[in-house]
C-alpha cells in the first residue's frame, strides 16, 4: 500500500537534530512533548497509552533548532506524542499494530535493513535523511531493524492529531 | 530443462504437502519441553555462520529430530564445508522423529530429508538477513505450525525486498540462496518444521 507512507516535501537538518539527541540520555524512547511543557524528560515510553494529549514542546527544547522544526510542523498540523525513537540491537522489530492516530517521521540515522512492514506486507524504507514522511499508522504496520552491524535507526516521529 | 538454480525458482512456493494442523500442533506441544539454544543443537553448523549464531542466540531455539551421524573438525574453508555436506550428516533420526507424525509429513517428499528439526523465535524477535545455499546443495522446507500471519520472512532479490507470510500447515520451499531475514511480530512464539532435501524432485 504505497499511499501509507508519503515523502512530503519538507527538509530539516538531521545532524542539528542529531546534536540535540545526543546530549539526552539514552532510551528507546526519549519524549519531545508531554501535557504541558514542565514534564521533565523521561526516557521511558508515554505512560498514557489512550491519550493522545501530551502535544506541548518540553522547556529543555526551548530555544533549540528542536523548538524550530516543532513550530515549523506545528503550522499545519496539530501534534500529539512526539519522541526521539531508536530502533538498535537490543529492540529490532515491534508488533504488527495500529495506533490511534497517524505520525510523521524524521529519520535521523538509518540503514538499508531498517524498513516499516505496511499493509499487506508490502516493506518501505525512509531513506532520506531529514525529510518528513507521513505514516499512516491507524494501519497495520510494523517497524524492523534487521542491521547485523549494530547501526542504529533513530527517527523523529510526532504524532499527528 | 535448465539446471534449477535459485535464479530460475521461485523465492517462495507452497510445496503441496498433506498435513493436519491440529495433529501437527497436538505433536508438537508434546515436545515443548525438549527445546535447546542454537548453538547445542547445531554442532559443527553453527560455526558457518558465527556471527548470526550471536545474534540470534537468545532468541532462536530447536529441537533436533535428526542428529550429525559425525561431527567433523572445524574448518573455515566454506568450499570445504560445502563439500563435506555438513547439512545432510545430519541424517540419524531421534526416536522423537521416528514412526511420528512429524516423518508422515516429511517423507511425503521424494528426496531424502536431513536437518529435520522444530525451531522457535521468540516474540518480538528476528533472525537477521544472511544466506545459506543453493538448491544444488539443498533445498530448505519450513513448516510452520504457530505463527502464520504474525511472522513475515524477507528475501532480497534482483535489488527489491519481497516479504511473504506462510500459512500455518503448509509446508513451503524457501530459495535461500538470496539473503533473508525472519520477523516475529506476534506475542506468542513462532514455531515451525524445517527440513532439508537433498535433490530438486520436490519443487521441479
Amino acid at each position: 500500500m504505497r499511499d501509507q507512507l508519503i515523502p512530503l516535501d519538507r527538509h530539516y537538518d538531521a545532524d542539528k537534530l542529531l546534536e540535540i539527541y545526543n546530549e539526552l540520555p539514552k532510551a528507546h524512547q526519549i519524549i519531545v512533548t508531554g501535557k504541558d511543557a514542565s514534564t521533565p524528560t523521561p526516557v521511558t515510553p508515554y505512560a498514557d497509552k489512550d491519550s493522545d494529549d501530551h502535544g506541548v514542546l518540553l522547556n529543555i527544547f526551548k530555544d533549540s533548532y528542536l523548538e524550530d522544526v516543532y513550530n515549523d510542523i506545528a503550522k499545519d498540523y496539530t501534534i500529539g506524542k512526539t519522541r526521539f525513537w531508536t530502533m538498535d540491537r537490543s529492540r529490532r522489530a515491534y508488533s504488527y499494530h495500529t495506533d490511534f492516530t497517524k505520525r510523521l517521521h524524521i529519520p535521523l540515522a538509518t540503514n538499508d535493513n531498517a524498513f516499516f512492514i505496511l499493509e499487506d506486507y508490502q516493506t518501505e524504507h525512509m531513506p532520506v535523511l531529514g525529510q518528513l514522511y507521513e505514516l499512516d499508522t491507524t494501519r497495520l504496520h510494523s517497524a524492523v531493524n534487521l542491521s547485523q552491524d549494530d547501526n542504529p535507526r533513530i527517527h523523529l516521529v510526532f504524532g499527528i492529531i | 530443462m535448465d539446471k534449477l538454480s535459485k535464479h530460475n525458482l521461485p523465492t517462495v512456493m507452497d510445496m503441496g504437502l498433506d498435513i493436519d494442523l491440529d495433529l501437527l500442533r497436538a505433536e508438537t506441544d508434546k515436545l515443548s519441553e525438549k527445546f535447546v539454544d542454537v548453538r547445542t543443537a547445531n554442532p559443527m553448523l553453527c560455526m558457518n555462520h558465527e556471527e548470526l549464531v550471536k545474534s540470534v542466540y537468545d532468541n532462536f531455539e530447536q529441537i533436533n529430530l535428526t542428529t550429525p551421524s559425525e561431527i567433523l573438525p572445524h574448518t573455515t574453508s566454506i568450499r570445504e564445508r560445502l563439500k563435506r555436506r555438513e547439512e545432510h550428516l545430519y541424517n540419524v533420526p531421534t526416536e522423537d522423529y521416528t514412526g511420528s507424525y512429524f516423518e508422515k509429513i516429511v517423507t511425503q517428499c521424494k528426496a531424502p530429508a536431513s536437518r529435520i528439526r522444530i525451531t522457535k523465535l521468540a516474540p518480538g524477535k528476528i533472525i537477521p538477513f544472511h544466506v545459506d545455499y543453493d538448491v544444488s546443495y539443498g533445498v530448505r522446507c519450513v513448516v510452520p505450525i504457530y505463527g502464520s500471519n504474525n511472522v513475515v520472512n524477507l528475501f532480497k532479490r534482483d535489488d527489491k525486498t519481497e516479504a511473504y507470510t506462510l500459512k500455518d500447515g503448509t509446508a513451503n520451499f524457501l530459495n535461500i540462496g538470496y539473503k533473508h531475514a525472519v520477523v516475529n511480530m506476534g506475542s506468542k512464539p513462532r514455531i515451525a518444521l524445517m527440513f532439508t532435501l537433498d535433490g530438486t524432485q520436490d519443487i521441479k
